[in-house]
């Protein structure tokens, strides 16, 4: 599908990523950058099924919605019954496919527990950029709360504030308030209209900057191109 | 070798469970023990999982253990807020210095 | 190793023992929950030190169904015995 910035890196390696992340909310636009690529014959991945998919996907050249969304169920259904199958061999040791294949098949029909609420996209590229900075700011985290906690001297200096988020509400947010858990000094407490609410260990700039680009990193991991501009700032409550 | 360098990661990992509590021990409201929880322990368990899937030599062993560590950091995050939250809705406030 | 693992293991349940004392102290229910997680997250630890020390695979399935049942144990607690609907408090009090 489009929207996943890896598919637009390999059809397009000659675009700095600027320019892939513009194009990307644009279908029509994606349609001339494939036009123009194929004229220009920069990208063979044109002719692979991959890229094929994603013209129908783009360009609607069926002109029938039912039979797009089919597609993209069926994609969705596919990629459910990969990672529950990864799952399930995971769990039995690359066993009980007697087992497992129905209840693998049957789960990812049913979805139990997911509700109808649509498909996640998220970008494998953007999966690949979150991780190594998750993993430090975890580190990191882990680090100053122990420190804190053994030095009998410090004492923290804890405050509530509201910090406005620029991701739009869904599950980008819900997964944002969960990080803010795992990272540095912050604790999500609620869910705002407009933000969320956090519990810092001792507020400075430093808590700001981590959690604005902490945004920047879970909007490019659920394929949100660009956060609309404006600054950070959270406010004492 | 890895098994040396499996046996640090455990030790780091046995450290950081101590610190989440001393955190839990020492600190002066639920928010701030909350922060020891659910920074140094998913830490601590990741470190230890780490450390036994440098010994072990099963590959789905090791995605096993990446899977008890994933399943602990989400449930243990999302505890946390759940607890938060809780806690200020029964009129728990913050401690302050 | 296997003296390592089992080492490791009697620390970590040493450590839930000393945790224990904010189960004592409360003053909060929620306080004592996080006893409970921490509890939970040790278990599983616990569980994987022990598969280190004996080899039984068993061992890290178990593991996974605590991490699962921690997990569990809280969203109840939140839940159901301390909800944040405060009419459910008063009727608690009252009764």
């Amino acid at each position: 599908m489009f929207e996943e910035a890896p598919e637009i890196a390999q059809m397009a390696p000659s675009l700095n990523r600027e320019t892939r992340l513009l194009f990307r909310p644009y279908p029509t636009r994606n349609m001339d950058l494939i036009r123009i690529m194929s004229r220009t014959s920069t990208c063979e991945s044109m002719k692979q099924s991959k890229a094929f998919e994603v013209s129908i996907e783009m360009t609607g050249l069926l002109g029938n919605k039912g039979i797009r969304r089919l597609i993209e169920e069926l994609a969705a259904l596919s990629m459910r019954v990969a990672i529950l199958a990864a799952i399930w061999w995971v769990l039995t040791g690359g066993n009980a496919w007697a087992w497992g294949a129905p209840a693998v098949l049957i789960a990812a029909w049913l979805r139990p527990g997911l509700g109808s609420g649509g498909a996640w996209r998220w970008s494998l590229m953007g999966l690949l950029r979150f991780l190594p900075v998750f993993a430090w700011y975890n580190m990191r985290g882990a680090l100053e709360v122990a420190i804190l906690a053994l030095d009998p001297r410090r004492r923290p200096d804890p405050v509530l504030l509201s910090f406005p988020l620029r991701l739009p509400p869904g599950p980008a947010r819900v997964f944002m308030a969960n990080l803010i858990n795992l990272v540095p000094g912050t604790l999500s407490t609620r869910l705002t209209a407009d933000g969320i609410e956090i519990h810092v260990l001792s507020a400075s700039a430093s808590v700001i900057r981590t959690l604005t680009i902490l945004e920047r990193r879970v909007a490019h991991l659920f394929a949100l191109g660009r956060l609309p501009a404006g600054e950070a700032g959270a406010s004492k409550r | 070798m890895s098994t040396i360098a499996g046996a640090i990661l455990i030790v780091l990992g046995l450290l950081f469970f101590l610190s989440g509590t001393l955190g839990l021990l020492r600190f002066p409201d639920v928010f701030t023990r909350l922060h020891a929880l659910s920074k140094a322990d998913t830490l601590a368990l990741g470190l230890v999982c780490a450390g036994l899937a440098l010994h072990a030599d099963d590959g789905t062993l090791q995605l096993k253990l990446l899977l008890i560590w994933l399943l602990v950091i989400v449930s243990g995050a999302t505890c946390s807020s759940l607890i938060a939250r809780a806690a200020l809705a029964h009129g728990i406030r913050p401690w302050q210095r | 190793m296997t003296v390592f693992y089992f080492a490791g293991a009697l620390f970590l349940l040493a450590n839930v023992v000393v945790a224990l004392a904010r189960v004592l102290r409360g003053p909060t229910a929620a306080d004592r929950m996080l006893s409970g997680e921490l509890m939970g997250t040790t278990a599983v630890a616990v569980l994987l030190l022990l598969y280190g020390a004996t080899g039984i695979e068993a061992i890290i399935d178990v593991a996974l169904v605590f991490a699962i049942l921690a997990a569990m144990a809280v969203v109840t607690f939140v839940r159901r015995t301390w909800p944040e609907d405060p009419a459910v408090d008063n009727e608690r009090e009252q009764t």
